[in-house]
């Protein structure tokens, strides 16, 4: 499904992805670790074409992300992303930041879109809030909106760059909830988080981010139990 | 009186030309500008930089009075067309110069964070610009729209010298025959004031139902 071969990555001077490998099976759910500035954004930034990467080779949904942007949008419209912000059309109604990629991107018809937004809507557990706009919800309901607007477009991998940290403490539950339903219906995800609990639930893998490498990767029982690496040991003691 | 409201008419032809233009090359060009190939953003800026920094006068004498010296533009728009179109291209031009910065400033000071998620569901760099960045940017920019507006129409007033019959061009024909100057003058701020105000309270109002509907 992800097919990832030393990728690096550089903004300017600074090298920020220093050559990581992966590979990711369809179904899988993998959750990445490492301390801030490690680089993980970034290279979930690079598997959908957000950031371009300066050498390596990425392969995602079937398709090849090289250095040429021709055809990005076509890849985009596959892997779906989950922001920490939610990043909600401001100016779209609930209903509105749902159906935009279908009707616009996937020309499907109105009614159709329609009824595939109430249908998500109802999966996120937001069925009544369609004609809100996004500042008239809470950040753990626009989450919500903003992985059933990931859903509409039917996407075989979802990304999510940590979706819970921007919230209220007592918000985060309902974001993880509708995220761990997605997991076990098969969904393949690539989560940035450092929600230990959702990792152990749902995670098929944790992969360790420091300085731009995969330090350690391992099931969640390997890594938060028994992890080999020091750098690994110290970053959980001060998490966990 | 009537003299001065055939002028009236020419003015607000003139004004509503130049505006509907300049918005069309400010779109243009701040496209352009903010694009990635380097020859667009050259051109539009070197466009920019050259009418925000020569004054609207002295490009219309040299477009409306000094093009037809080197160039046959009269015989290609005809001897009596040119004047008028070179006169409301100009004008258009010279708007539209700071129309594309009010544009262009709209447009960057959307959230980078709406155009990742547009680009995140598959749109491109067209439909993200029309469905996302532009409808946004285009609440912020009403209001100095507004004034670009407001602005080109007290320019009419520059067309005079270069002979293009409109308010004030007629005032002075007025003027030199009677030597009324106050009252005449003074009667030509009062239509100007009246278009002016008219058209910022319409777009006040406009602005307000706006926010209303679409929050
Ligand atoms: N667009 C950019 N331009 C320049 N530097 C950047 C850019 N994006 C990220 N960086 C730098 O790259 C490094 C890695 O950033 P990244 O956001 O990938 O880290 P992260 O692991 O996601 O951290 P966090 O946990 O804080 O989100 C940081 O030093 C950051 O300052
Ligand atoms: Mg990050």
């Amino acid at each position: 499904m992800i097919n990832v071969k030393d990728l690096y990555k550089s903004f300017g001077k600074l090298e920020v992805l220093k050559g990581i490998s992966n590979h990711i099976d369809e179904k899988e759910v993998v959750v990445v670790i490492g301390p801030s500035g490690s680089g993980k954004s970034t290279f979930l930034r690079c598997l959908n074409g957000l950031e371009t990467a300066t050498s390596g080779h990425i392969e995602i949904a079937g398709m090849e992300l090289t250095h040429s942007k021709t055809k990005l949008h076509m890849l985009q419209q596959k892997v779906g992303m989950v922001f920490q912000q939610f990043n909600l059309f401001k100016h779209l109604t609930i209903l509105e930041n749902i159906t935009i990629g279908p009707r616009k991107v996937l020309k499907r018809t109105k009614e159709e879109s329609n009824a595939l937004a109430r249908e998500l809507l109802k999966k996120v557990g937001l069925s009544g809030k369609e004609d809100s706009y996004p500042d008239e919800l809470s950040g753990g309901q626009q989450q919500r909106v903003a992985i059933a607007r990931a859903l509409a477009m039917q996407p075989e991998v979802m990304l999510f760059d940590e979706p819970t940290s921007a919230l209220d403490p007592e918000m985060v539950g309902e974001v993880l909830q509708v995220m761990k339903d997605l997991a076990r219906e098969g969904m393949t995800m690539v989560v940035v988080t450092h929600e230990m609990g959702f990792a152990r639930e749902v995670g098929d893998r944790v992969i360790f981010m420091d300085d731009g490498m995969i330090v350690e990767e391992g099931s969640p029982q390997d890594i938060f139990s028994n992890a080999q690496e020091e750098r690994t040991k110290s970053f959980l003691a001060k998490i966990l | 009186m009537d003299v001065l409201l055939s002028g009236l008419k020419y003015t607000v032809e003139f004004s509503i030309i130049a505006i509907i233009l300049m918005v069309i090359i400010g779109l243009i060009a701040a496209l352009m500008r903010l694009s990635n190939f380097f020859l667009f953003r050259w051109i539009a800026t070197v466009y920019v930089e050259l009418f925000r920094s020569t004054p609207l006068l002295v490009q219309l004498f040299f477009i409306v009075l000094g093009l037809p010296a080197i160039l046959p533009v009269n015989d290609w728009f005809g001897q009596r067309n040119y004047p008028v179109i070179a006169t409301a291209l100009t004008l258009a031009l010279n708007e539209g110069a700071y129309v594309t910065e009010i544009i262009r400033a709209g447009i960057l000071g959307i959230d980078r964070g709406q155009k990742e998620a547009a680009a995140s569901i598959g749109m491109t760099k067209f439909q993200t610009m029309r469905y996302i960045v532009l409808p946004q940017a285009f609440k912020r920019m009403i209001p100095p729209m507004v004034n670009q507006a407001a602005q080109t129409i007290k320019d009419t007033s520059l067309l005079a010298p270069v002979g293009v019959v409109e308010l004030l061009y007629k005032t002075e024909i007025v003027v030199s025959s009677t030597f009324a100057s106050f009252k005449f003058y003074g009667v030509c701020a009062i239509l100007y004031f009246i278009i002016i105000f008219a058209v910022s309270k319409t777009a006040s109002y406009l602005e307000r139902r706006f926010q209303v509907d679409k929050r």
